[in-house]
């Protein structure tokens, strides 16, 4: 048996009831317009910032994989850049005959056969050097004694030289020569003081002199060898000296000394460095 | 009568004349709707979310200011509840009706607000005063009029004087259209609490009603 409240609760929850029409006839505020501005605009930041961080996660990794090609493509295009210098330098090679640590009987000699091969690949790219801006251009005197079947006419190409102490290592320390010489800092300046003593200034030596530049490895190897013409020929003054002073032992302990040091290297047969025949027979073919 | 039916009669019956709320087929088909309206905002759709917002304001914010009693603290509960709405959005899965998701967050904004105020007791009673002063005064309306506007006001104050929890029951009931089970959960009661609140709420309201009618009025 029903309560009369329990009838009036199921008459409100029908929903037909008193209760519910006054409850809907009581005055109520609207909300506020600002506050929908309010609260639409907050709706919009929020899907404005997912879209962001969406399209960057989309981004992202196209992104990163450009800039990677892009980081990529630069070192390898500056690497380029950089070796160019480095190998005009290799253009006076071919006058060279002996890198310094020859002097001390290594087996690593330019002046050897092995030297000789490189000198007659080297000989064609010599020929064609290019003319363009990025490619210094040979000198055509270095074109030519690149051109020449070197190890017979080194000799000449660097015969001319005048030394001065100063610039050059002395032909009895041949030790402080190889030290010297691998020191990045001089090679340059060393290379560039034998061309002009040679007559010959290209752009590419004038380019390996400037101090700035890094020295790579194959440079300082050309370097080396360029370097170890103007040694030898510095070598012999040192013997005619000692021959016209009368000191022929000395002069003829320096004579093989310096056989033992560059073997290869051509010594005109009326040479007043070599020894007398009587003294020391030296094949006069060298 | 069993809680179902109290759920199927009063969702026909929940939607008040001034309500945005769209006339759908049925409660669940707009139940729904909004789910899927919430599933497409928090996909992109800003459209979405301002279709839900304008078809929930209205008796969201009838529900704070017949809870809260304070047009600033509504104003300031009402945006803290959509703000919660709107950062929700990407966690939001259709698990229940949109609906009890909305009122239960809406709740918790509530409970925290009184928290915070400590001078809920102050508000109702200032309230309550300054209603009674907005009643017109008989000399200024005719009989009929002063009848109505005085149970009106009646009914305003019976209803603020219901305790928390039987007033919020109520508007709850009448506001979100919700089943007493619902409502039970959002307030975090079991079900059959939640109607026993309603039961007294209504009683309480019905008598108030009662009183002001002729020859019952004391």
């Amino acid at each position: 048996m029903s309560t009369p409240e329990d009838n009036s609760v199921a008459e409100y929850e029908r929903g037909n009831s008193e209760i519910s029409q006054h409850y809907r006839e009581l005055r109520a505020d609207e909300v506020p317009s600002a506050m929908d501005e309010k609260i639409l605009g907050q709706a919009r930041d929020e899907l404005r910032k997912a879209n962001r961080a969406r399209r960057w996660r989309e981004w992202a990794p196209p992104f990163a994989l450009a800039a990677s090609a892009v980081l990529a493509l630069s070192i390898l295009f500056r690497s380029g850049t950089e070796r160019e210098p480095l190998i005009a330098p290799q253009a006076p090679q071919p006058a060279t005959t002996a890198p310094p640590s020859s002097m001390q009987g290594s087996s690593n000699q330019p002046a050897t056969p092995a030297a000789k091969e490189e000198l007659t690949r080297l000989e064609p790219r010599l020929k064609s050097a290019p003319q363009s801006v990025n490619e210094p251009a040979v000198h055509p005197k270095i074109a030519g004694a690149a051109a020449a079947p070197a190890p017979q006419q080194l000799g000449k190409l660097s015969s001319p030289a005048p030394e001065t102490p100063q610039q050059l290592p002395s032909a009895s320390e041949p030790a402080a020569v190889q030290s010297e010489v691998a020191e990045d800092e001089r090679v340059p300046v060393l290379t560039a003081n034998l061309a002009k003593q040679n007559g010959v200034a290209t752009d590419a030596m004038a380019q390996a002199a400037v101090p700035s530049a890094p020295p790579g490895r194959e440079f300082k190897k050309a370097a080396g060898e360029f370097d170890a013409a103007g040694v030898a020929e510095r070598w012999l003054q040192e013997i005619r000296k000692l021959r016209a002073d009368g000191r022929s032992e000395n002069a003829d302990r320096k004579w093989h000394e310096f056989r033992k040091a560059f073997p290869d290297y051509t010594v005109s047969p009326d040479d007043t460095a070599r020894p007398k025949p009587s003294s020391a027979p030296d094949d006069p073919s060298r | 009568m069993d809680s179902g039916s109290v759920t199927d009669i009063s969702s026909a019956l929940k939607r008040s004349a001034g309500d945005e709320l769209v006339a759908s087929g049925s409660d669940r088909a707009s139940a729904d709707d909004d789910a899927r309206l919430m599933m497409r905002y928090r996909d992109g759709d800003l459209a979405a979310f301002q279709l839900l917002y304008a078809r929930h304001k209205a008796p969201v914010y009838r529900y704070l200011q017949r809870t809260l009693r304070g047009s600033e603290a509504v104003n300031d509960v009402f945006q803290e509840i959509w703000s919660k709405i709107v950062a929700s959005r990407r966690n939001y899965e259709p698990k229940a009706q949109f609906n009890t998701f909305l009122y239960r967050v809406a709740h918790n904004c509530a409970v925290d607000h009184f928290r915070r105020s400590a001078r809920q007791r102050e508000a109702l009673t200032q309230d309550i005063e300054e209603f009674a002063e907005e009643i017109p005064s008989a000399r200024e309306l005719p009989d009929e009029a002063v009848s109505s506007a005085q149970l009106q006001a009646r009914f305003r104050r019976a209803l603020d004087e219901l305790p928390l929890e039987q007033r919020e029951v109520f508007v709850l009931y009448e506001e979100s259209g919700l089943s007493l089970d619902d409502i039970g959960r959002i307030t975090g009661v079991p079900m059959e609490t939640a109607k026993s609140r309603l039961r007294y709420a209504v009683g309480k309201l019905r008598n108030a009603l009662r009183l002001h009618q002729p020859g019952e009025s004391a």
